[in-house]
């Protein structure tokens, strides 16, 4: 029996640790490196937590979602009206009601707080919008986004609009990013073997299947999406935090193109897939950044504006080619031989996630 | 009639036909991403490169005769929709809607660089037609000749299209593939001609628009692709995902909520307009989440 | 004419079609049965080139024709009735017939005009504008036939055409199938209904799980004990 529970947790827990294990190497490797690039290691880790938020919800249920960088907004500018002393909201956000001009609080409860506001929204707006599906779904999620860019450019009272949410207090750095990201992974990785996250699942196999042996789809869509727009607004308020600045077009369309394609280019269907897409897209884009700015190296090639994006597009699109089912191909990390036949000795079959197949009807 | 109730039918009159003129334009824009998505199940975001391209090619022949500078404008931005069929989609053939989703986000990022690289950042000036700005006066009421352009222009183009969809052989065939694609290619359809055709039409259309917008605005950003087709994307989902008809009443509705909300909304509360209108679009949504028409059955996987 | 060698068919970790060898002579009549799930709609989608096969050879006139596209084999002369007729509903009858016709044929085969095409089906003839998806099921797979004719095939392929419908309009579809082998049509057919099947072809196949199990003419698997059993319940 104890061999048994010791199999499945290993079983069950090595993919999780591995996937930890490379995301932390990666980032910690990059950041081993000269100073310049200590940001762009918070970025990918910021980014990456954005990223599973994202594929939280939409790599769980299959339907696409547009939406959730509405969400990183909310945690953005919630934890920034928090974070900015009250002396400097004073001068530069007069207008604000007084119980929020006078709040101050330091940076992890700014934070959790922008991620819980942001999921409280998600939890309104999850009864009527669990309704929908499929693309239909994704393209109606634009909305949201649309919304939340338009708030926030005309709420000047609260966001400054286009003058941007400024000066927030820099209090994130590549080790607290660094910490987000682990801990983001572990909940993602942990969410997806709850009963909640396991019935989710079978409803993207099949929903009608799932709604036939009594899943409620609707609801366990609903719980991935607020929980997903808690990771977001966490990842918006870091950002925030990283920046000092929050504008109305930082989680606009960019960023939802640069963290769909993370997902899709890393397999959009598993924790692997999310920490894979983030640190390559990553890193073809520093370095690409670097080739243009001649500082890769030493190879440089005289180059103008819109060519690190026009190579990276091309780069991303070869890699479409290549593995249109994401680098992963939509796998977790599998168990490495040695441990899972030790494993094997005396446990009971795990039942895998089914695999999307369709074959023609027969 | 008193001076008021004159004044308030002329404006009445003008926002009917700013509505119009609107609702043809999120028309247009809708039809294009329409037909792409009815037959191959692409979201093409590259739509809008292929709008804002347009406009750089009028940058370039601005000075031209006006006949001529339409026709390159179009030839060239039905050859880019091509050449992107072409290069980036047709390798990618029987990919995933989400995986051929982001392909063309890739596509839009590379036009827009391939862009940026020809012109730069900064906004360029290009010229339609001087006499397009403007007005005939009819009564009391100033009409903008642009609008009516607009509006006879998207007119003429959905009566065609309907032409070529009724009548025509490779009209007949495109109905087909967006009803059952497979089945399509297993009667002897060929695959590239019905996609090739789209996506030939597909630009047709971004070409029109992208003359009207400047015709509109006089300039050219390298941004500026990204309104239409996100509007193009919301009005095609209003009005049932795939389906043609959908595409155009669905442009129609949200030209007509945008201007009345322009009209009707306080003061205050105009610069939220667009959240009012998306706002609305959700609310639409959950009623009816397939849209007005309900194209086919419409379920899709990531 | 049509020859299937080792023909292998993978979704993911599932085989659907496990070396299956099938040959199909001119003027054949040749069945191919079993039950749910043996592969019989996946050796179609392979022959047509729907999906791709892992494995195998598959010629047709001495051609090979694995990995060419389905529009191709139509023209070479492949003309399937696909399972659930799959007709073109929004469109009318006229304009579904027309779409069969659309091909360019090799080997210059005449087509029949949708003319001609109406005199085999004149049922079809008075709903020529109707919409397509309106007609009942019958008629539907009556217009899935006739769809698949207006490109002259050599071989046609039909997927259960006696599917879900009526005893009588079974009887008419089989009637159907005999003239167009009497006209020298290669048939393949693929069907549940075994016993019909195996009375009318030449030649039946037996397929379970990926697999030909059994295989003769109609009067040699009549004779055996298992096909009886498992298929005719006697």
């Amino acid at each position: 029996m104890r061999q048994t529970a010791w199999t499945r947790f290993v079983e069950r827990a090595t993919p999780l640790v591995l996937t930890m294990a490379l995301a932390a190497v990666a980032i910690s490797v990059a950041s081993l490196g000269p100073k310049s690039l200590d940001q762009i290691v918070t970025v990918a880790a910021i980014n990456l937590v954005l990223v599973l938020g994202t594929y939280l919800f939409v790599g769980n249920s299959g339907v696409l979602s547009f939406g959730q960088m509405a969400f990183a907004a909310i945690g953005a500018y919630t934890a920034g009206l928090l974070h900015i002393p009250p002396e400097d909201k004073a001068n530069f956000l007069p207008d604000l009601p007084s119980w929020l001009g006078d709040a101050h609080f330091s940076a992890l409860p700014a934070i959790l707080m922008g991620g819980v506001v942001a999921a409280a929204v998600a939890a309104i707006l999850s009864v009527p919008l669990m309704r929908l599906s499929g693309l239909s779904a994704g393209l109606a999620s634009l909305s949201l986004l649309f919304i939340g860019q338009v708030v926030a450019r005309a709420w000047v009272d609260v966001t400054r609009g286009g003058k941007s949410l400024a000066p927030i207090p820099t209090s994130i750095g590549t080790t607290e990013a660094l910490i987000w990201a682990l801990i983001t992974i572990a909940v993602v990785f942990v969410y997806q073997l709850t009963p909640f996250g396991l019935r989710l699942r079978s409803s993207r196999e099949d929903d009608v299947a799932a709604q036939s042996i009594g899943v409620a789809v609707g609801r366990e869509r609903g719980i991935a999406f607020v929980l997903s727009a808690l990771f977001c607004g966490f990842g918006g308020a870091l950002y925030g935090l990283f920046l000092g600045t929050v504008n109305p077009d930082l989680f606009f369309i960019s960023i939802t193109f640069l963290t769909v394609t993370m997902l899709v280019i890393g397999g959009i269907t598993s924790v692997a897939g999310a920490v894979v897409g983030t640190i390559v897209v990553s890193v073809i884009a520093e370095i690409l950044r670097r080739v243009q700015t001649g500082d890769f190296f030493g190879i440089s090639f005289p180059s103008r504006l819109g060519t690190q994006t026009l190579v990276l597009a091309i780069v991303l699109f070869l890699i479409i080619l290549l593995r249109p089912d994401g680098l992963t191909k939509g796998k977790e990390i599998p168990t490495p031989r040695f441990l899972r036949r030790r494993a094997a000795a005396g446990s009971e079959p795990t039942v895998p996630l089914p695999e999307r197949v369709d074959p023609p009807a027969d | 009639m008193t001076v008021e109730a004159v004044i308030s039918g002329s404006e009445t009159a003008q926002s009917a036909i700013n509505a119009l003129q609107l609702g043809s334009l999120y028309a247009l824009f809708a039809l294009g991403v329409a037909l792409i998505f009815g037959i191959m199940r692409l979201v093409n975001f590259a739509h809008g490169e292929f709008i804002m391209l347009g406009a750089l090619v009028l940058v370039y022949v601005t000075d031209w005769p006006l006949a001529a500078k339409i026709v390159v404008t179009l030839l060239a931005v039905v050859a880019i929709a091509l050449l992107s069929e072409r290069i980036v989609f047709r390798p990618l053939r029987g990919v995933s809607p989400v995986t051929l989703l982001v392909a063309s986000f890739a596509l839009s990022i590379g036009l827009q660089s391939a862009a940026l690289l020809i012109v730069g950042v900064r906004p360029q000036g290009a010229t339609v037609s001087k006499s397009l700005n403007t007005f005939w006066q009819v009564g009391s009421v100033s009409i903008s000749k642009l609008s009516i352009v607009t509006i006879v222009v998207t007119v003429i183009l959905l009566v065609g299209l309907v032409a070529f969809l009724s009548r025509h052989r490779v009209g007949v065939m495109m109905r087909a593939a967006a009803v059952d694609f497979t089945m399509t290619r297993l009667v002897g359809v060929r695959a590239n001609l019905v996609i090739g055709t789209a996506f030939g039409i597909s630009g047709l259309l971004a070409g029109v628009a992208s003359i009207l917008i400047v015709a509109q605005n006089g300039t050219f950003t390298v941004e500026m692709g990204l309104v239409p087709v996100l509007f193009g994307f919301i009005a095609s989902v209003v009005g049932g995902l795939g389906s043609l008809q959908g595409a155009v009443l669905g442009g129609y509705i949200l030209g007509g909520a945008s201007t009345a909300l322009q009209i009707g909304l306080p003061l205050e509360l105009k610069p939220f307009r667009d959240a009012f209108l998306f706002g609305a679009v959700l609310v639409f949504m959950v009623f009816r989440p397939g849209g007005l028409y309900i194209a086919r059955s419409e379920r899709t996987r990531v | 004419m049509l020859s299937v060698a080792d023909l292998v068919v993978r979704y993911g970790q599932i085989t659907a079609l496990d070396r299956v060898s099938i040959l199909v002579r001119e003027g054949e009549a040749v069945g191919v049965v079993g039950p749910n799930g043996a592969g019989k709609s996946s050796l179609l989608a392979a022959i047509t080139g729907i999906v791709k096969a892992a494995d195998g050879r598959v010629t047709f006139l001495d051609q090979p024709i694995l990995g060419e596209v389905p529009e191709e084999l139509v023209r070479r002369g492949i003309s399937l009735v696909p399972e659930g007729r799959r007709i073109f509903g929004p469109l009318s009858v006229a304009e579904n017939l027309q779409l069969g016709a659309t091909t360019s044929r090799k080997g210059g085969r005449k087509a029949p005009t949708v003319d001609e095409m109406l005199d085999r089906f004149p049922a079809l003839r008075a709903l020529y504008k109707r919409q397509a998806g309106s007609l009942s099921g019958g008629e539907q797979q009556m217009l899935a036939i006739a769809r698949a004719l207006m490109s002259g095939p050599r071989l046609l392929l039909l997927d259960e055409p006696s599917l879900g419908l009526a005893p009588l309009v079974v009887d008419t579809v089989f009637e159907l199938l005999e003239d167009l082998r009497k006209e020298g049509t290669t048939i393949l057919l693929v069907e549940q209904n075994a016993l019909r099947t195996v009375e009318f072809c030449d030649r039946t196949y037996v397929l379970r799980t990926g697999d030909v199990v059994m295989t003769g003419t109609r009067e040699e698997l009549l004779a055996q004990e298992d096909f009886s059993a498992t298929f005719l319940g006697m």
